[in-house]
């Protein structure tokens, strides 16, 4: 890996910041794989993100959930690149054909689609809670709802993707 | 694992960051922090994600005189490139005095549940090659309401409708994926040499065989393995432009003598090896040709690039995209095949976003002269002397994409300081540019008052399709403020019922959800408090106790009593205030001890998290709503220091009855 070269303050920041970018950057990309179902796609918000979370390093570190405020910046920023996209996504949507990669790529496709085809409220929720296993309480707090508000989304999240899936409760 | 943990997990597959992320986060913001910008965004996409830019094509074209005799719009066209299997005919006639008229017809209109429709407008002929109607209009032939399946009202997604005529194949596209072509004309098979499937073996069992032979180091096939590509990006994140399969390909298949890849749109790893590489990315080039529009290497240029000109013409590249998999033994010790492959075809038209986010992988690669030094400067100057006279200066200005800009893409203090002292003054700083292949170029801005204040702003300033020169206000991933009045930022406006109530919030107050009736702002509090800070705008909240939602309230008064009613909420006494000049209730609020989740007044979220403000009042007559409530959360140790900091955007509430 190459290294950097920092200035001392900046150094002591970066390494302070690095045990949590090493605990959680691969959790958040994940999550964002399915958030946005693209990886590229996800790894820049999740690029974008960390930056962000590393320039204000000093009053996150102190938080109570980094985490928490690190999943809150990556669902405002995909929810404003959803926003600009929109117009080059219609686009692309109806003019590339599905990739048929072979039967690993064809089952991510199909979970992709579905998540995807399900309303951003609801695919939210489920990635904070079915992935990254927040309790409705937490989720809430990222997404600004109430747990009941969770809850039913969840619900709802959960039974649109396995009906879109086929699969069986 | 739960059930639905293992389908996302699916969803996930074999996907692992990148193995230097960490370092691309801290080169990210020094980056930020050198430009004092944050422009690190669009440079990470441009590692991976090239797009065809094409408003060269129209530059120097000029408006024609819509009256113009022979029109090359005129005429009828057919379309059967509907999803619905439909052909729509559109007759364009162009009368004497100069007005444009369509009609379209589709025998089968999927807005009229699969009935015919007639489409009707009057337009006008711009730059040449586009016919734009403000105002279509649909209906469906069997009398029935033409019904949007999805997004806006149709009349609204139709809403200037804008035809694009390609001189060259003299066809039309509406921007909506839909071609056009002349009654009667040829229409153009796909060229069947311009796509391909697997290469060099055609089929799995001739992988399989390449794969013995290989391993048994016949040299016919060993030159298919890469362990360089298997360990790609772990062993070096350079992409492997040198593979001898890329230079194969391009040689043998494509024909090519000389070229460049430069995007790798993704990769698929497993076990530790990747084994697919998606959207790989080689333009074709000149030899022996220097780039005429890119004549020196600027320093945003992808060195792939560098170099290399366009085969097409001055502006257009060649362009492939191709897949790779090893399809028989994933590792060193596999083969590698190509798995499909195409020629890509420009795209266009392309919106100021396409401009600024170019997508490689998608089209093919075209780029634009980048405006001299000279003509930008003189550009930006013009613009800062219309702000500075006090007029004309939105006339430059250009918006991201298509539909109603956010609020904080319009720009603020565009004639005068937030005191009304007009400029007198300006400076202009480049800070990156230009960047290829579009050719825009960053740059602050600095507008000086007589009373000493100065505002700075950021605009991108890019080549537009008809060939003139635009203005971007701010930069699509800036983390910053874009504009700043003597280093604070400037209150962004914000509107809801149409522009009926307007007010302000300076970041870092930023909106989360902007609606016609329900707006929330957030991004105010100390340290994690601030992911319960929500202020919260909601016109005629529903009443209702419990989870049984009821009506909207009849009035303030109606509202006040439903909250004080409402067993889940701890409400204090209303308070007479005013907001906006409006008499309002005050209120505090909080949640009763073991309330319900259902204890919650409409969209306000009172009382959720922390204590809630509210301030409730009867808007004036003439106005599309009765109630107006604003809600001011936050956790109990944040709320007053919030309640301060909302001060400002209830001071700046305005009422605007039409």
């Amino acid at each position: 890996m190459r290294e950097m070269t920092l200035p001392d303050e900046a150094r002591t920041v970066a390494q302070d910041f690095e045990s949590f970018f090493r605990a959680e950057y691969r959790s958040l990309c994940q999550a964002l794989v399915l958030l946005v179902g693209d990886a590229f796609e996800a790894e820049e918000i999740a690029q974008e993100t960390m930056t962000r979370v590393l320039e204000r390093w000093d009053r996150v570190g102190v938080m109570d959930s980094p985490a928490g405020y690190a999943y809150r910046t990556a669902l405002n920023l995909q929810r404003k690149r959803i926003r600009r996209l929109a117009v080059r996504t219609k686009r692309r949507f109806a003019s590339v054909p599905v990739a048929d990669i072979g039967p690993a790529a064809s089952d991510r496709h199909d979970v992709h689609r579905a998540l995807q085809e399900l309303p951003d409220g609801l695919r939210a929720a489920l990635i904070l809670v079915d992935w990254l296993d927040m309790d409705t309480e937490e989720a809430g707090r990222v997404l600004g709802l109430k747990p009941a508000s969770v809850r039913v989304r969840l619900h709802r999240a959960r039974s649109a993707l396995r009906d879109a899936l086929g699969e069986t409760s | 694992m739960s059930e639905t943990k293992e389908l996302l997990r699916r969803g996930v597959g074999e996907f692992e960051p990148m193995p230097d992320a960490f370092d691309r986060v801290l080169a990210r913001r020094d980056r930020k922090r050198r430009n004092q910008r944050a422009a690190a965004g669009v440079l990470g996409i441009a590692v991976f994600a090239l797009a065809a830019i094409g408003f060269v094509r129209l530059l120097g074209s000029e408006g024609t005189p819509a009256g113009e005799p022979r029109s090359p719009f005129e005429g009828t066209w057919i379309s059967t490139s509907d999803p619905d299997g439909g052909t729509q005919t559109m007759t364009i006639s162009v009368s004497a005095d100069g007005a444009v008229e369509i009609v379209v017809t589709d025998d089968i209109a999927t807005v009229c549940s699969l009935t015919p429709s007639t489409m009707t407008g009057t337009g006008r002929i711009e730059a040449g090659t586009q016919l734009v109607i403000p105002e279509p209009e649909y209906t469906c032939d069997d009398g029935s309401v033409p019904e949007s399946l999805s997004g806006p009202p149709l009349e609204e997604q139709l809403r200037d409708w804008t035809l694009f005529l390609d001189p060259q194949t003299d066809s039309l596209s509406d921007g909506f994926g839909g071609m056009w072509h002349r009654e009667g004309a040829e229409i153009p098979s796909p060229d069947p040499t311009t796509s391909g499937a697997m290469w060099p073996q055609t089929s799995l069992e001739e992988v399989r065989e390449a794969q013995e032979l290989a391993d048994a180091g016949d040299p016919d096939y060993t030159w298919q393995l890469d362990p360089n590509l298997a360990a790609w990006p772990d062993s070096n994140p350079e992409e492997p432009w040198g593979a001898e399969i890329f230079q194969r390909f391009s040689r043998e298949v494509l024909g090519w003598e000389e070229f460049s890849g430069f995007a790798i749109e993704g990769y698929v790893p497993e076990g530790g090896h990747t084994h697919h590489l998606g959207g790989v990315v080689f333009i074709r080039c000149a030899p022996g040709r220097t780039n005429p529009l890119y004549p020196k290497p600027y320093r945003e240029m992808p060195p792939a690039v560098r170099g290399c000109a366009p085969t097409i013409d001055d502006s257009r590249y060649e362009t492939v995209r191709f897949d790779l998999e090893q399809e028989g033994r994933i590792g060193p010790s596999g083969i590698w095949v190509v798995t499909r492959w195409e020629l890509l075809q420009p795209a266009g038209p392309y919106s100021t976003f396409d401009h600024l986010y170019p997508d490689f992988a998608q089209s093919q690669v075209e780029q634009t002269a980048p405006p001299s030094t000279a003509e930008v400067t003189a550009f930006l100057q013009e613009f800062l002397a219309a702000r500075v006279d006090g007029e004309g200066a939105e006339d430059y200005l250009r918006h991201l994409a298509e539909g109603p800009p956010s609020p904080d893409e319009e720009v603020p203090l565009l004639y005068a300081t937030t005191g009304g002292t007009p400029y007198e003054r300006s400076e202009i700083e480049r800070v990156q540019g230009p960047v290829w292949p579009a050719g825009w170029s960053e740059f602050k801005v600095r507008l000086f008052a007589a009373d000493g204040t100065v505002v700075e702003q950021s605009f991108v300033v890019i080549r537009q399709e008809d060939g003139r020169l635009g203005l971007v206000y701010g930069f699509p991933q800036t983390d910053g403020f874009p504009t700043t009045e003597n280093g604070q930022a400037v209150p962004v406006p914000y509107s809801i019922l149409d522009g009926e109530v307007t007010f302000a919030a300076a970041p870092p107050w930023s909106d989360t959800i902007l609606d016609r009736t329900f707006t929330v702002l957030g991004g105010v509090g100390r340290g994690s408090a601030s992911q319960f800070t929500m202020f919260t705008i909601v016109a005629d909240p529903l009443t209702g106790v419990g989870c049984e939602a009821g009506p909207p309230a009849a009035d303030v008064e109606a509202l006040v009593r439903s909250i004080r009613s409402n067993p889940d909420l701890e409400a204090t006494a209303p308070v007479a205030v005013s907001l906006g000049g409006i008499d309002a209730l005050q209120m505090d609020v909080v949640a009763a001890p073991g309330a319900s989740d259902c204890g919650q007044i409409d969209r306000l979220s009172a009382g959720q998290d922390g204590p809630t403000r509210l301030y409730l009042l009867d808007l004036p007559e003439g106005m599309s709503a009765r109630i107006l409530a604003v809600a001011i959360s936050a956790l109990e140790s944040e709320f007053e220091h919030v309640v301060e900091a909302a001060a400002p955007i209830l001071d700046s509430f305005e009422f605007h009855t039409r």
